[in-house]
């Protein structure tokens, strides 16, 4: 049998793999990173892309041993995640391709491989700008359109890249956003397997909930079909108990950067919370990811307090950050003692699943499910948007917002004066920046910096 | 003919007198955006259904100050239009979640707080299902509720019957108008159709109807196509410029088939009254030719263009997408591929509604028709 290629992903594993080891023992992986970086920078990483990508991606040097305990436990998760997909589709065993908005926990409870299909707008980054443009280039390429969110394009750039494993199904929901549903399609014409999509709803009542929820049973049912096998309710149960877990750990977290000062924990918690919540959902890895941080949190806002305070100058919200500037958190704290205490896409305030019967572990990955950064804020009126702001500025005291706003985002494009109107009533100094989040051919680092310092300046923060 | 004369009027004008005349007697109106508005549940209501159109549109500066330039010019347009007040006539509007630059119109229209009061937002699924149809009843019972105790009316079962029966009618003579474009020597043009569309969209139904059989009646014999010109398959959204169709088509092509908002999308399928009318509507708007936005519907979408080609023995396609429609931006993309397979030629533009550049695009369109016209001649050979 001719062997399957999926060099990317494959790359993207192998550096993980390789993050993964180095951060086994996080003291010696603390003095090695220190010892190491400094000549790494100069020597410009031997102009390999991927190491490069690969030290900014474990802290380039700034996290503590006990954030690169939290680092191993994450790059484990992801390892045992994709790594995991790629092995099955070599052993010919079947595929299913997730969108992010799809809770993906009753996957993993089917015991089949799945792979979220928007982890591609996230791993090319590992191996360096010219692997992102390559995907972009094999989307516009075949003539897509590059009016489409950036991020839902990468996946098509990769399919058409034969990069993904073939599925036997696609499941996808009808939120938040026009390129979701588009790409969505264009997805499921290309890959030409059964496909099942979760319907959008535009409440929160408890009619909308039950629509909702309605789907996720219907798309269970959908999978037992295709799959020829029931699904594990208990295992199901278990990995819920396991997300209840992760969510709780990462609640407390974002509940802490409420403090004054706050634990600092922006770049780890919100860079490495995400990909888990998307590719490695309900993993005992992520949990204790979720854990480790939670109580290098608890240390930094009880006995650091006054390393904190003197750490702590500026106080940043942010809202999307671009991919390939992956250590923009990093930048800040750096040359700014500027920490982002909040992400708008990102926070947590997921509520606890109740596990009591099947119905309400359902209802409850639904309500998981509608927590999700953009499908939070975009499903439904504007309400929902300004609610989002509103409520993180109150309660996070940030001194600044920085809106990096993704110029395909089609909900905050239609709506700017009603988001710069909210802004300007809080009286925060507002940054909008009009970036691409995805795509670096838009923008540079060293545009993207400058606005930032800029700003900083202009506002007498620095 | 006179009565095409008469609609096209009526079509490039935002509202027309029958519509003003009707208003000073009292009849109330309500717009609406997009296909998947049930127009039956307005009219039992007593309301006279206008869909929402750019036309006559003062451009889009006042629009632009709530939407970012990267939004459809059909949503800047509109919305400029109601700060502009060419929407006070209304006296309601009903939006839906049609794509994203759409509903949040709804969302800028009640900050802007401009006329008129009544402002709905109807969220229709995205998928088809015996679930999704459950749901959509649901809100469509709730736009019903919500008109009766606004405008203190009632809709009863019987009401919506006679409204299926007379939007049934309608359909029926819209797709008989439509096929006539099946013909070898066709008797109507694609411009012509639009202007229909456009019109009939902003009467009241028994006129539109009357106007309709006029068109029917006026068909026989009628000839407006010659042999050289190409026979084209249409795609396309928000299409309102009936000049830009008669660009097209004077370059040497009659469109005889469409895949429009504002066309066949409008009247395909109509509504099986076997039960509850309110199920039977909520079938029908959910499984007639499908927008883009629908999620589990695009295999059937491109089955559909397969079978036009076939049925009105086309000759090339032409697919057109507002800029910064993502939803149209897949479809290009499927049409092309679908195309691909079977080899046959294809244009696709990208324009702003009203936005002119009508040099450039006809000379892309004529260019086009010479390529097409080179490989049928090939062929022939």
């Amino acid at each position: 049998m001719e062997a399957v290629s999926y060099d990317y992903l494959d790359n993207v594993v192998n550096i993980w793999r390789f993050g993964r080891k180095l951060t086994k023992h996080p003291y010696l992986a603390y003095f090695n990173i220190k010892y190491f970086a400094p000549p790494m920078i100069k020597l410009n990483f031997f102009n390999r892309a991927e190491l490069k990508f690969a030290f900014e991606s474990i802290g380039q040097g700034q996290l503590s041993p006990q954030e690169l305990k939290a680092m191993y436990y994450c790059l484990d998760a992801l390892v045992e995640s994709v790594g995991g997909v790629l092995a099955a589709a070599r052993n010919n065993e079947p595929v299913v391709w997730f969108d992010y908005t799809v809770p993906s926990i009753i996957l993993n409870a089917f015991g089949v491989a799945s792979i979220c299909t928007s982890m591609v707008s996230k791993t090319p980054n590992y191996l360096g700008a010219d692997c992102l443009i390559e995907h972009f280039e094999a989307a516009e390429n075949a003539g897509v359109s590059s009016e489409i969110c950036s991020m839902t394009r990468l996946p098509l750039g990769a399919v058409l890249m034969n990069q993904m494993p073939k599925p036997v199904a696609l499941l996808t929901t009808a939120q938040p956003c026009d390129s979701g549903r588009t790409v969505s399609q264009m997805l499921d014409y290309l890959a030409d397997a059964p496909s099942f999509v979760i319907d959008s709803i535009y409440d929160k009542d408890e009619e909308s909930i039950g629509h909702y929820s309605a789907d996720i049973m219907a798309m269970i049912e959908f999978l037992e079909k295709i799959l020829d096998r029931k699904l594990d309710w208990d295992k199901l149960k278990t990995h819920v108990e396991e997300l209840n877990l992760f969510n709780y750990y990462l609640r407390e977290v974002s509940q802490m950067h409420r403090a004054i000062p706050s634990p600092g924990l922006g770049f780890i918690f919100l860079e490495s919370s995400w990909p888990l919540r998307l590719f490695a959902s309900g993993y005992p890895s992520a949990t204790k990811f979720g854990k480790t941080i939670y109580d290098i949190g608890k240390q930094r806002i009880t006995k650091d307090l006054h390393k904190r305070k003197k750490e702590e100058k500026i106080r940043v919200m942010i809202s999307g950050a671009p991919m390939y500037f992956m250590d923009i958190y990093l930048w800040m704290q750096k040359e700014f003692h500027a920490y982002v205490v909040a992400d708008y896409l990102v926070q947590t305030a997921n509520p606890e699943i109740d596990t009591s019967t099947r119905e309400s572990m359902i209802r409850g990955l639904a309500i998981d499910n509608l927590h999700l950064g953009m499908l939070r804020q975009s499903h439904g009126p504007v309400e929902f948007i300004i609610e989002d702001i509103e409520n993180l500025i109150d309660e996070y005291s940030p001194d600044c917002l920085i809106f990096c706003g993704n110029i395909h985002c089609k909900h905050k494009k239609s709506v700017p004066k009603i988001i710069n109107d909210t802004c300007k009533k809080t009286g925060v100094p507002t940054l909008n920046m009009s970036l691409d989040l995805f795509d670096p051919r838009a923008n540079s680092e060293d545009t993207i910096k400058k606005q930032i310092k800029d700003f900083f300046i202009n506002n007498g923060l620095v | 003919m006179e009565i095409l004369k008469e609609l096209e009027t009526i079509a490039k004008q935002n509202v027309n007198t029958t519509l003003e005349s009707a208003r000073s007697n009292g009849k109330k109106i309500m717009g609406y955006f997009c296909s998947y508005v049930p127009e039956e549940v307005i009219h039992a209501a007593g309301f006279i259904p206008y869909r929402m159109r750019a036309v006559e549109s003062p451009g889009t500066s006042l629009g632009d100050t709530y939407f970012a330039p990267s939004i459809c010019s059909f949503v800047r347009h509109c919305f400029s239009k109601a700060l502009n007040g060419d929407f006070d006539f209304l006296d309601g509007v009903i939006f839906m979640n049609g794509c994203d630059h759409n509903r949040r119109m709804h969302d800028n229209w009640r900050y802007a707080k401009i006329k008129p009061e009544f402002l709905y937002m109807l969220p229709v699924p995205h998928v088809v299902s015996d679930a999704s149809t459950q749901k959509y009843m649901n809100e469509i019972k709730k736009l019903a509720r919500a008109m009766e105790t606004e405008f203190d009316v009632t809709i009863t079962a019987r009401a919506l019957e006679d409204a299926i029966i007379l939007y049934n009618k309608k359909r029926d003579l819209l797709t008989r108008i439509y096929e006539n474009r099946k013909k070898k020597e066709v008797p109507i043009k694609g411009s012509e159709f639009l202007s229909i569309m456009l019109a009939i969209t902003a009467l009241p139904i028994d006129i539109a109807i009357e106007k309709l059989e006029l068109v029917l009646k006026g068909l026989e014999g009628r000839v407006v196509s010659s042999d050289d010109d190409l026979r084209l398959f249409m795609a396309a959204v928000c299409t309102e410029e009936i000049e830009h169709m008669e660009l097209i088509e004077n370059s040497g092509g009659i469109v005889v088939a469409d895949k429009i908002c504002l066309g066949r999308s409008h009247f395909h399928t109509l509504v099986e009254l076997k039960d509850d009318p309110i199920r039977a509507i909520a079938k029908r708007y959910l499984t007639h030719l499908s927008c883009p936005r629908m999620m589990d519907d695009m295999r059937r979408r491109m089955a559909y263009m397969h079978d036009e080609i076939k049925e009105y023995n086309v000759d090339a396609i032409i697919v057109e997408k507002l800029e910064f429609c993502t939803l149209m931006a897949g479809e290009t993309f499927l049409y092309k591929n679908e195309a691909g397979k079977i080899d046959f030629p294809i244009l696709s533009l990208d324009r702003e509604l009203f936005g002119g550049g009508t040099g450039q695009i006809k000379t892309r369109v004529q260019a086009f028709f010479e390529q097409v016209r080179n490989i049928k001649e090939m062929s022939q050979n």
